[in-house]
């Protein structure tokens, strides 16, 4: 990797993040949007069901939405390159795929920070919830868990980019859509069907959720089998998107797709 | 060692071929053409050399070196392609500054820009550019980074023929300056000759003829002759017809015709017409030309 082409690369998503009210909109809008909705939601429910219901659904939002942030984020700035025809100019220069890669990681990292602090200051002002002061410990460690997992599906996503084009690009917003409902987000696991509770404990994130809402009920957590489990799935899965993303990558080069993106 | 070295390549989409066995060495320092028809395999070529595209069989090499490992002294540009359109011109030039590795970049930035004369749209977003501008633009990015292999695929295509005409002065210039190699395609024939020393005809696939310009013409041994008489008559057509030309025009006293082989038989004719009398007022020699040529070799004339 060399350090001009990272730096380079990153001042392409800076212009594109500046340039693109889209991309601002990404950062603020939607993530904000989502967590005063829940809020103001619970905090009506409050009165029936107490107040341990405003930390679970705010700070799961938070925790959900800084991931889903983070999977976008990086599938969005690899798609950026589709809709603005630029893949020929990108990859006839001496970019290689690791760098566009740790270009995109990095500069989605930093902008999923951006959205977790405004996720923070609003749950802050706006309901009085200061998720760190649960524990700022586990809260990291959910945190760190969640950027893999979402490094692991935007992998996976770019994959599918690299391999059929723009055309399956709806998967880079609706991928985290698609597993929510299964992956305990709002509910404890006990809350769904018999079978979609197996399906549910396959899912590392189920277990970051479980372990958070654990966390907001005991104040520790008992057991970490399911934070291991999540985190060597999350393993395997970034090793196999990975994997993935390289294959797809070799069949775009044969096949021409950055010629004629499709 | 050659700046370029393909041998066998191989390009199949599928069941198509769109490259069957290519060779060809590109000598350091030569401005060098490829000619073909439409599909015939050009941009195909490019793209690999370029690192779009992978290949079947065969082997390319860039200053004996893998084509993977020479990309920072290289460029690419084609008209078909595009900058990032969000971006501005000078935020494009600046990120394949960075990219490229380019010394003090905003000062090469700024002498490129007047070069191809593009200073007052550097604020412009790309994708409000003209698609002559565009592609100056392009030229521009090609440029950055002093390439010592440079691919212009159809690079001039939009351009007006004012600006047409610096580019190619600009090109052979950089050329002549950093004894860069070129790689250079184009359908307008006389960019071609202006441009290119050596010159390789592609068809389906295939490099059909490797030459000069004009070797490549000599191919065509015919010429058009137009001869302006001070008096022609349906005799002195009749007697041209006899010496076996070929008439393709007559209109009042001028006379074109065909005429094959060496120029010695253009003397005897005219030596003819002397001793019967024809007083000649004007006389028009048409060589055959590239785009003859082109068409021959793409008909399969030749
Ligand atoms: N992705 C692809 N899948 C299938 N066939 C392809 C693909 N890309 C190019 N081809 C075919 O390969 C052949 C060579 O195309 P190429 O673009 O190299 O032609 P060219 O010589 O540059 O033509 P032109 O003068 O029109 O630019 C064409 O017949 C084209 O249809
Ligand atoms: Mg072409």
């Amino acid at each position: 990797m060399r350090w001009n082409t990272i730096k380079g690369l990153l001042l392409k998503h800076c212009y594109t993040s500046l340039n693109s009210l889209d991309r601002i909109f990404d950062l603020f809008y939607w993530p904000l949007l989502s967590l005063v909705l829940w809020g103001f939601t619970t905090y009506y429910l409050k009165g029936y069901l107490g107040n341990m219901i405003v930390a679970i659904f705010i700070g799961g939002a938070t925790l959900f939405l800084f991931f889903e942030r983070t999977q976008q984020d990086i599938s969005v700035f690899i798609l950026e390159d589709f809709w603005s025809r630029s893949l020929f100019v990108l990859f006839t220069s001496p970019v290689t795929a690791t760098e566009l890669i740790a270009s995109t990681l990095i500069f989605g990292f930093a902008r999923s920070i951006i959205t977790l602090g405004a996720l923070l200051i609003a749950g802050s002002l706006i309901f009085s919830f200061y998720l760190f002061s649960i524990s700022a410990i586990w809260v990291l460690v959910f945190l760190f868990l969640l950027i893999l997992l979402a490094w692991a599906f935007s992998f996976f996503i770019i994959g599918l980019v690299y391999r059929y084009g723009m055309k399956i690009q709806v998967f880079a917003w609706s991928i985290t859509w698609l597993i929510q409902p299964f992956s305990a987000v709002y509910y404890p696991v006990a809350s769904l069907p018999p079978l979609l509770q197996k399906v549910s404990w396959f899912i590392p994130l189920t277990h970051i959720f479980e372990g958070f809402r654990e966390l907001l009920a005991t104040g520790t957590i008992h057991s970490t089998f399911g934070l291991w489990y999540a985190f060597f799935v999350t393993i395997a899965l970034l090793f196999l998107s990975v994997l993935y993303l390289e294959r797809s990558l070799r069949k775009a080069l044969k096949e021409g797709l950055f010629v004629h993106p499709i | 060692m050659g700046a370029l070295s393909v041998t066998g390549l191989v390009k199949k989409y599928g069941d198509f071929t769109a490259l069957a066995g290519i060779n060809l060495t590109v000598k350091k320092g030569e401005f060098f053409g490829l000619l073909g028809p439409n599909g015939a395999g050009k941009s195909t070529l490019i793209n690999i050399i370029g690192g779009l595209l992978s290949y079947d069989a065969g082997t390319a090499t860039a200053f004996g070196l893998p084509l993977q490992e020479v990309k920072q002294r290289m460029n690419v540009v084609s008209a078909y392609a595009d900058l990032h359109s969000i971006l501005t011109v000078e935020q494009n030039l600046r990120v394949y500054a960075h990219i490229y590795g380019v010394k003090d970049r905003e000062k090469k930035i700024a002498d490129l820009l007047s070069m191809f004369e593009l200073q007052h749209l550097k604020s412009k977003r790309s994708n409000h550019l003209s698609s002559g501008e565009k592609s100056r633009v392009m030229l521009c990015k090609g440029l950055l980074n002093d390439p010592e292999l440079l691919l212009l695929d159809e690079c001039t295509v939009g351009l007006d023929p004012d600006i047409a005409e610096k580019t190619r002065r600009i090109l052979l210039a950089y050329q002549q300056r950093t004894g860069a190699t070129i790689l250079f395609t184009s359908h307008y024939m006389h960019e071609v000759e202006e441009l290119c020393g050596r010159i390789a005809f592609l068809q389906q696939g295939k490099i059909l003829k490797i030459g000069t310009a004009s070797v490549l013409k000599q191919m065509i041994k015919r010429q058009i002759i137009s001869i302006d008489f001070v008096k022609a008559d349906p005799a002195l057509l009749a007697f041209l017809r006899e010496k076996g030309v070929i008439i393709t025009h007559s209109e009042g006293n001028t006379i074109s015709f065909e005429l094959h082989e060496e120029d010695e038989k253009l003397y005897k004719l005219l030596n003819r017409l002397f001793q019967q009398g024809y007083k000649i007022k004007d006389l028009k020699i048409t060589k055959s030309t590239l785009d003859d040529v082109f068409i021959k070799i793409a008909r399969h004339e030749i």
